[in-house]
């Protein structure tokens, strides 16, 4: 009878098991299934908080065209060649550079050419002259008025640069288009580089060095197309001699620098990751099904993502890539089954003894991801959906599908080194260990807290940036051969028709010069008015030049011009040409010289069309324009450095605020999942040591805490709370479940995983490598030799140790 | 027979014209080496020059002026960027020219102007010419001007501005006669496209002496 009851409830269970197994296989395979109809995306705005101006301003710059130019500074290498050398090499490279990949060449202009556009462009003066200007020329119609201008004029035609001035002179007496010119000035040398023309090409100052803009059709965010133009385009400078080189600025060049960084890192950390875990694999396990152990992350991972898809559109890339990283604290679940299993004589004894404070643990983890749901920053929720499905997955896999393969061995021998594991001769009292530890451990913590205060937060974008260092020497043999000043900030007017945007520029460059001056805005609207405002002006001209006041300057020009030895004809021009110009009709555009200028200053994207103002990025700037911006609802600003202290403020307050949710919910939930305010205490010890450590390490390594560098102190956190939780539970209940062992091997594997990224290259890696690894290892060791000490001195009734 | 005679005075002209082109050919190149040669002997002589004193006589025949303008001054000049251009008649004018910036006063306004050449680039290039015909830096002058030899002995020199430079605007030729001892300029003669003519003769010639430090000094006068 007892007999068939046995076989009986053994079938039983071969039923229940095979029904799990079933149950996982399924849920997996459907999972990796799905895993093909996910949509995925690479936009980095999933990790900025939802605050619209941030969220603007980096699309702003993503867009507009900016970031589609390659800038190639040639360099003459060899004194015994000379510019001319230089020049026609840049010819040359210019000639063999063609579409697809390069659409235009910039890189001369035929100083004729330029100067007739010029000479062309100031006839439409008549347009761009406004009502103070026509006042100014009203009151200098008179005698005394005109004896000025034409001793002005006598000194500038017999000064040494009269010669060219001339021509000017007599088709502007009244120096009209000066001011024009001075407008001019300032915009070729508002264009950040200190360039010379010479020989029609754009020089430097040295001579030795030749400017050329590309134009791509390749966009930055086109990595395949990246490569492909970067090959080309070093075909091509393959092709020059040797006394030349050439320095390339591309965005193009740090997007794939980038790539290659991480490509290599990931080779390399996966490398030396791959040969730690086979060593651990191979000294303490010691048996094939071990593996399934390992498994449990991917198979997380893929129901993760396949069940986040669900609820979530998109997923991003960087999440699912921090996404895996926390999914690797769940084999730490899988370790502890696996070790009590082993451990243990009776296999349900040893799940139902390991299996509370691995829910425990994965509870604490879960309820502090669980404060990622309150982040204003949408790719963190999205991180809390993707991580927590994947810790509660392990968690299942752990205890329920991991305990189906796993069977006690009597040759694990690896529990007796790390469970009775001493340093001190058995002559020194337990009670002298558990003294020297804790202050050896008090001593850590205070260095700890030390440095941690030292930690400054960085929110430089550019801080992520792991380009090969030649790119950044390029870079500064670019800064020092042509100058190159600060980014200036920008106000973009945005509309769908291009002439109300080019009007509201106006209004807004007129607000601006009010209370700013014009010295330091470029503008378009300084130089190009709308067309309402040329209308005005042309018809405020006629008006202005009756044959009355034409006849008066005529006369007052012949009488006075007389005393500096001017012919009677001398301004002849300026009254033949007076007229000309006037007519808004005319298509400008056909100017080679306006049309340069405008492409700077108007772009079109798909939504119409959008007109900038640059200024300095300066406080006062930016709180004027600010104010002007405020009052036109179709225009926004774009500050590198408010962009900067946005993203900083914004950061700081998310981490703020996740911090303090997390500080809350982690004691809350230990509290009610140990039910005793010293073991909580006790379990959170290495909580503290873990975040302070890995804090503190930072401004000694010479680095800066960054928003991933967040993410990794809130993985921390919830590794090194399992780790206290775990010491706590097997101090507390003795239980014979291999505690120390697991917690060794977890923090084995976690270190593998962690300290592989300090070998990286890529700054991003490196920094979340040696804050997770230094974090780690401080929380282990407290987890194993401090919690213990402190539980005998501190806590009665001590059963384990 | 006629056939072969018209035959026979085709191969002619074609040959004919051969040894012509030829000959143009030959004639060109010749001049390029003696052109070549001329200016680095120029360039080798000026190059020795450190500092500089002349008088000049400046000559303007203007069509915006009804009688001829003639300006009296003084050129300093110190290698490699000073420049002074001193005017005393018939106004007083100065400007002094450094690596960056030109400061100009004016008699009448008594004001001392300081302009930039690196934010003025067409400044710069006006001025930039000037300072090359000055020192005698030709082969740098020869990436816009086409030159031409017109005499070796006492040399001559004709730059005409190539099609697509700055000064093919203005300019329509610029004649250059050197000293006989080759040392510096005689004279220059710039021929505009209006029509208009400047001519300016070097007098009183002093090479390599030291140069009064305030002759760079740029200030208004104290009335």
């Amino acid at each position: 009878m007892s007999d068939n009851l046995s076989l009986k409830s053994e079938n039983i269970n071969k039923t229940k098991k095979l029904l799990t197994v079933c149950i996982f296989f399924i849920i997996i395979t459907i999972s990796i299934a799905g895993m093909f109809f996910v949509s995925f995306d690479n936009n980095m705005e999933t990790m900025l908080p939802e605050n619209g101006e941030i969220i603007r301003s980096m699309r702003f710059l993503r867009e507009s065209d900016f970031s589609d130019k390659i800038i190639l500074s040639v360099k003459l290498n060899d004194s015994a060649y000379s510019e001319i050398d230089l020049i026609k090499e840049v010819d040359r490279l210019s000639s063999i550079l063609k579409p697809s990949f390069i659409t235009d060449v910039f890189y001369s202009v035929s100083e004729n050419e330029s100067a007739k556009d010029l000479f062309d462009f100031l006839k439409y003066l008549p347009q761009l002259t406004g009502k103070g200007t026509l006042e100014k020329i009203d009151s200098l119609i008179n005698t005394e008025g005109i004896k000025s201008i034409l001793q002005k004029n006598y000194r500038q035609i017999l000064s040494p640069s009269g010669m060219f001035s001339t021509p000017l002179i007599r088709t502007d007496p009244l120096g009209l288009k000066t001011g024009l010119l001075g407008k001019l000035q300032k915009f070729s040398s508002s264009t950040g580089y200190d360039v010379i023309i010479n020989n029609g090409h754009f020089l430097s100052r040295d001579g030795k060095h030749a400017l050329m803009i590309l134009k791509t059709s390749v966009p930055v965010s086109d990595g395949f197309g990246s490569r492909k133009l970067i090959a080309y385009l070093d075909k091509k400078l393959e092709s020059l001699p040797p006394y030349i080189s050439v320095d390339m600025i591309s965005a193009h060049l740090h997007t794939l620098s980038n790539e290659d960084v991480i490509k290599s890192d990931i080779k390399l950390t996966t490398t030396i990751a791959s040969i730690a875990f086979f060593l651990v694999f191979l000294f303490f396990f010691r048996d094939i099904k071990a593996i399934l152990v390992f498994m449990i992350p991917l198979a997380s991972i893929a129901v993760a993502i396949s069940l986040s898809s669900v609820f979530l559109d998109k997923l991003s890339y960087f999440i699912i890539g921090m996404g895996a990283t926390i999914a690797g604290i769940s084999i730490d679940y899988g370790i502890h089954v696996y070790t009590a299993i082993r451990c243990c004589s009776n296999k349900t004894d040893a799940v139902k003894q390991v299996a509370k404070p691995v829910i425990a643990g994965s509870l604490t983890t879960i309820g502090i991801f669980a404060a990622f749901f309150f982040s204003d920053v949408s790719g963190y929720r999205q991180l809390a959906l993707f991580s927590i499905i994947s810790i509660i997955f392990s968690l299942l896999c752990s205890l329920y599908f991991l305990p189906v393969f796993i069977e006690r061995k009597d040759e694990y021998k690896i529990k007796g080194l790390f469970e009775s594991f001493s340093i001190f001769p058995k002559s020194v009292s337990e009670k002298t260990q558990d003294k020297i530890w804790i202050f050896f451990w008090a001593i850590l913590m205070i260095t700890a807290l030390f440095f941690s205060s030292k930690t400054v937060f960085d929110s430089d974008i550019k801080q992520f940036d792991g380009s090969n260092p030649q790119i950044f020497k390029a870079e500064e043999s670019f800064q020092k051969a042509w100058g190159g000043k600060e980014n200036p900030a920008i106000l973009v007017v945005s509309e769908k028709d291009l002439e109300k945007a080019i009007y509201v520029n106006e209004l807004i460059y007129n607000e601006a010069v009010k209370k700013l001056g014009n010295e330091n805005i470029s503008s378009f609207a300084s130089l190009w008015p709308s067309e309402k405002t040329r209308t005005e002006n042309a018809l405020r001209w006629n008006n202005f030049w009756t044959k009355e006041k034409v006849l008066k300057l005529r006369k007052l020009l012949s009488k006075e011009g007389k005393a500096y030895n001017f012919a009677e004809n001398a301004f002849e021009p300026f009254f033949e040409h007076l007229y000309e110009g006037t007519d808004v009709s005319v298509d400008v555009i056909k100017n080679e010289f306006l049309k340069r200028i405008k492409e700077r200053f108007v772009l079109k994207n798909e939504k119409g069309w959008q007109v900038i103002t640059f200024f300095p990025d300066e406080e006062s700037y930016i709180t004027e324009f600010a104010k002007i911006s405020k009052a036109h609802p179709e225009t926004f600003l774009v500050s590198r450095k408010s962009i900067s202290k946005a993203l900083s403020k914004a950061i700081s307050h998310e981490i703020i605020y996740l911090s303090i949710i997390a500080a809350l919910l982690l004691p809350i939930l230990t509290m009610i999942l140990l039910k005793d305010i010293r073991l909580t205490i006790l379990a959170l010890i290495p909580v503290f040591i873990g975040v302070a450590a890995a804090l503190g390490v930072l401004p000694v390594a010479g680095l800066a805490l960054n928003a991933p560098g967040i993410l990794a102190v809130m993985i921390l956190v919830g590794l090194c709370s399992d780790y206290g939780i775990f010491m706590v539970y097997k101090c507390r209940y003795g239980h014979n479940t291999g505690t120390v062992t697991a917690v060794f091997l977890a923090a084995l594997t976690t270190l593998i995983g962690t300290g592989v990224l300090l070998f990286a290259k890529h700054p991003l890696l490196f920094s979340i490598g040696i804050t997770l690894f230094t974090g780690l290892l401080a929380g282990f060791l407290s987890s194993v030799i401090a919690v213990p000490s402190i539980y005998r001195l501190w806590i009665k009734g001590n059963k384990g140790y | 027979m006629i056939k072969l005679s018209q035959i026979f005075i085709v191969l002619l002209i074609i040959l004919m014209s051969i040894s012509a082109i030829a000959q143009e050919t030959d004639t060109e190149a010749k001049n390029k080496i003696g052109l070549d040669k001329v200016l680095s002997r120029l360039e080798n002589k000026m190059s020795g020059i450190k500092t500089l004193k002349t008088g000049f006589v400046q000559e303007k025949e203007l069509a915006v002026f009804n009688n001829k303008i003639v300006l009296k001054g003084t050129v300093y000049i110190e290698k490699p960027y000073r420049l002074a251009w001193l005017v005393n008649k018939p106004l007083k004018y100065s400007m002094v020219m450094s690596e960056d910036t030109i400061s100009q006063w004016d008699e009448d306004t008594n004001k001392v102007q300081k302009i930039s050449l690196s934010k003025n680039p067409a400044f710069e290039a006006v001025i930039g010419q000037m300072r090359e015909w000055f020192s005698g830096t030709y082969t740098q002058l020869m990436k816009e001007y086409n030159v031409i030899l017109l005499s070796d002995k006492p040399v001559s020199l004709k730059f005409v501005p190539k099609p697509a430079s700055f000064a093919a605007n203005v300019i329509k030729s610029v004649t250059v006669d050197f000293r006989k001892d080759e040392q510096y300029i005689n004279k220059i003669l710039i021929e505009e496209k209006s029509g208009d003519t400047t001519s300016l003769l070097f007098v009183d010639t002093h090479l390599n002496i030291p140069i009064d430090p305030a002759v760079w000094r740029v200030a208004p006068i104290v009335r």
